[in-house]
C-alpha cells in the first residue's frame, strides 16, 4: 500500500445496518421461495384437501382443475395436489438433514485437522480425498443393496458424501486462523485445545462452512430427488416428489400432468436455495459486495 | 511434477482397494450373507450351505476378499444367477452405450458451454449476459430426470417427431442411432453446459482484466484473436477442472438419463440389479464405475497439472 492509493477515510454511516440480502433481488427472490417451501413443508398437510394416500377410484387420472382435484389424480384416485403438499416434507427433510450430517460430521474433522497440523492433519486429509473420490449415487446403491432403500439411507448417502468437502474447507479457514494473535495468546494462556477449537476459533471459521451449506441444500434436494426417483430413496405409497415422478412416467402418454408438477415443484425448492445460497455467498464474501 | 503424478497415482490405487473393499463389505453385510442372497426363498438350509461351499463363501472373510480381487484381476466377475451370463459379457456389451451417451454430451456441453461463457464475458452486464447467465441458473435448477420426462412429453408425445427412450446400435445406422440419442444427449449435456459456462465466464472476466489482454490490444490484434486464442486458452483449465470436479454428478446423471430414457446402459445395469438382488452383477457393476471414476479423477488431475504450468510448483504447499 503506497500512499498514492490511500483513499479518503471511510465516511461513518449513519444509516441503520443493512438487512444482508438488500439490494439483492434474485438472492431475495430466493429467499421468499425457500421460505415457501419450508412453510408448505410445516403446514402442507393443514393445507392438503386429501389424505396423500387416498384413493378416489371414481376420479382415476383425472386432469387439473376437476372438481375436488386442483391439479388432478394419480393412476390410483390419488389428489395431486395433497401428494405435492406431503411431498414437500419428505424432499426438504432430505436435503436439509444431510447437508446437516455433512456439516456435523465435516466440520469437527476439518477443524482438528487444521489445528493439530503433522502427521494427524497429513493423514486425514488422505482419507477425505478418497472419500471426496467417491461418487454419492454408488454409495446410495451400496446403502440400499445392504439394508434396503429408504429416506434415511438416501440422508445418509447424501451426508457422507458432503463430509469431505465440508472437511476441507474447515481445514483450510481453520489453518488460516490458526496462526493469528488470538490463537496463539489462548495456547500461551495454557487453555484446553478443545476450548481453542470451540470458544475462540470456531466462530471465526464458520462463515465458510455456512456458504457451503447453503450451497450444498439445492444440491442435496435434488440428490434426494433423484435417489427416489430410481427407488433408492423414499418408497411408495409415501408421497415424495422423485417417487411421484418416477410413477408418472409410465403414465406419461395419458396423464402428462402427472409428470410436469412434481418436477415444476423440484425445479421451484432448488432454484430458490439456489438464489438464497448465491445471496448468502456474496453476503459473507466482503469482495463480492456491491 | 513427478513427485505430484506419484502422490496422485498413489491416491488413486489407494481410494480403488477402498472402492473394492466397499464393494466386497456391500455384499457381505447382507442380511444371511451372499448365500442367502443367491438362494430362492424356498431353499433348505443344506441346498443354501452347498451354495455357499460352492462360491467359497464359508471361508474366512480376509480369504475370501484376496481370492476375490485375484479373480477381479483376471477379468473373472462371476456369473449373474439372473441371466445366468458372466457379469464381464454384460458389462462389455454395455460399456460402448454408456461411453457414447457421455461422449456426446460432454462434447454438447463444451461446445455450448464454452461459446456462452465468452459471449456473456465480453459484454458483461447487457442483455446476452444476463440471458446466458439466467439460463446457466435454470440448467442447474433443473433436475436431469425431470426435463427429460419434459423433453418426452413435448417431443414424443406431442409433436411426435423424436422417439421417447430407448437405443438403436450403431451398427443399425449411424442416424436412428443418433436420433435416439439426441432427447438423452440433450438432457445430460446441458447441466453440464450450464456449469462450464458459468466458470468459463468468471475465467475470462478475470482474464480479459490482465496485463497480457492489454499488450495484446495494444498491439492492434483483431479482438476476435485477442478472444478465442489468448484469453480461451487460460480459460480452457477451467474446463477440465470443472469437468474433474463434476465426474460424480455426471455418473448420477448418466444413471438417470438411462432410467428415464430406457437406454440400456451402465446405469440400468446397476439399478436392475439392485432391484434383482442380482449381487454378482452388482458388485461388477459398482466396481467398474468406482475405477472408471478413480481412473477419470486421476487423469484430469494430472491433465491440470500439465495444462496450468503454476500448479507444479505448488506441489509441496498443499
Amino acid at each position: 500500500m503506497t500512499a498514492t492509493t490511500a483513499t479518503p477515510a471511510a465516511r461513518p454511516s449513519r444509516r441503520p445496518a443493512r438487512l444482508p440480502l438488500a439490494g439483492r433481488p434474485a438472492a431475495r427472490a430466493g429467499a421468499i421461495g425457500a421460505a415457501l417451501v419450508v412453510a408448505v413443508a410445516v403446514f402442507g398437510p393443514l393445507l392438503a384437501p386429501a389424505s396423500p394416500t387416498a384413493s378416489d377410484f371414481n376420479a382415476i387420472l383425472s386432469p387439473p382443475l376437476s372438481p375436488h382435484h386442483l391439479l388432478g389424480t394419480d393412476q390410483l384416485g390419488r389428489d395431486v395436489l395433497s401428494r405435492l403438499l406431503y411431498g414437500a416434507r419428505t424432499t426438504l427433510v432430505a436435503g436439509i438433514a444431510s447437508t446437516l450430517l455433512g456439516t456435523v460430521i465435516g466440520l469437527p474433522i476439518g477443524l482438528v485437522s487444521g489445528y493439530f497440523r503433522g502427521p494427524l492433519d497429513a493423514t486425514i486429509m488422505r482419507v477425505v480425498d478418497v472419500l471426496l473420490a467417491f461418487p454419492f449415487l454408488l454409495l446410495a446403491v451400496g446403502l440400499a443393496a445392504i439394508s434396503g432403500p429408504s429416506l434415511w439411507n438416501a440422508v445418509l448417502a447424501l451426508g457422507v458424501s458432503q463430509v469431505p468437502v465440508i472437511a476441507r474447507i474447515a481445514r483450510g479457514s481453520t489453518l488460516a486462523v490458526r496462526d493469528l494473535e488470538y490463537v496463539q495468546a489462548a495456547i500461551v494462556n495454557g487453555e484446553r485445545d478443545l476450548v481453542i477449537m470451540g470458544r475462540h476459533m470456531l466462530p471465526n471459521i464458520v462463515s465458510p462452512v455456512i456458504v457451503q451449506t447453503t450451497v450444498a441444500i439445492p444440491l442435496s434436494i435434488v440428490g434426494a430427488a433423484i435417489l427416489s426417483f430410481l427407488g433408492l430413496g423414499v418408497q411408495p405409497p409415501t408421497a415424495d416428489w422423485g417417487a411421484m415422478l418416477a410413477q408418472a412416467q409410465s403414465y406419461l402418454h395419458q396423464a402428462p400432468w402427472l409428470g410436469v408438477f412434481p418436477g415444476v415443484a423440484i425445479f421451484i425448492a432448488a432454484l430458490s436455495f439456489n438464489l438464497l445460497g448465491d445471496g448468502v455467498r456474496d453476503a459473507l464474501d466482503p469482495r463480492r459486495r456491491p | 511434477m513427478l513427485w505430484t503424478v506419484a502422490r496422485r497415482l498413489v491416491i488413486a490405487l489407494v481410494t480403488l482397494v477402498l472402492a473394492s473393499l466397499v464393494v466386497f463389505a456391500a455384499v457381505h453385510a447382507l442380511p444371511g450373507g451372499p448365500a442367502t442372497a443367491l438362494s430362492t426363498e424356498n431353499d433348505n438350509p443344506a441346498v443354501i450351505a452347498a451354495t455357499a461351499h460352492r462360491y467359497g463363501f464359508d471361508q474366512p472373510l480376509p480369504v475370501q476378499y484376496v481370492r476375490w480381487l485375484g479373480q477381479v484381476a483376471h477379468g473373472q466377475l462371476g456369473t449373474s444367477p439372473i441371466t445366468d451370463l458372466p457379469v464381464s459379457t454384460q458389462l462389455v456389451q454395455r460399456i460402448p452405450i454408456t461411453a457414447e451417451l457421455t461422449v456426446l454430451s460432454l462434447l454438447l456441453a463444451v461446445v455450448v458451454g464454452v461459446p456462452a461463457g465468452v459471449a456473456a464475458a465480453t459484454r458483461p452486464g447487457r442483455p446476452r449476459d444476463y440471458l446466458s447467465g439466467a439460463a446457466a441458473l435454470g440448467g442447474l435448477s433443473i433436475p436431469h430426470f425431470w426435463f427429460g420426462i419434459i423433453l418426452i412429453l413435448v417431443f414424443a408425445v406431442h409433436l411426435h417427431v423424436l422417439p421417447s427412450g430407448g437405443f438403436v446400435p450403431l451398427s443399425q445406422g449411424v442416424g436412428p442411432n443418433l436420433l435416439h440419442m439426441l432427447l438423452p444427449v440433450i438432457v445430460l449435456g446441458t447441466g453440464l453446459a450450464a456449469v462450464i459456462m458459468r466458470q468459463t465466464r468468471a475465467d475470462m472476466l478475470d482474464v480479459l482484466g490482465t496485463d497480457y489482454v492489454r499488450t495484446a490490444r495494444a498491439k492492434g490484434l483483431p479482438e476476435w484473436r485477442i478472444i478465442w486464442v489468448h484469453a480461451l486458452r487460460n480459460s480452457l483449465i477451467t474446463v477440465v477442472t470443472v469437468i474433474g470436479l463434476q465426474l460424480g454428478a455426471l455418473i448420477a446423471g448418466i444413471v438417470t438419463v438411462e432410467e428415464v430414457f430406457g437406454i440400456p446402459g451402465i446405469g440400468q445395469l446397476t439399478l436392475d440389479s439392485v432391484s434383482q438382488r442380482d449381487y454378482p452383477t452388482l458388485q461388477g457393476v459398482v466396481l467398474l464405475t468406482a475405477a472408471t471414476y478413480i481412473i477419470a479423477n486421476l487423469l484430469v488431475d494430472l491433465a491440470y497439472t500439465v495444462i496450468n504450468p503454476r500448479m507444479r510448483t505448488w506441489q509441496g504447499a498443499t
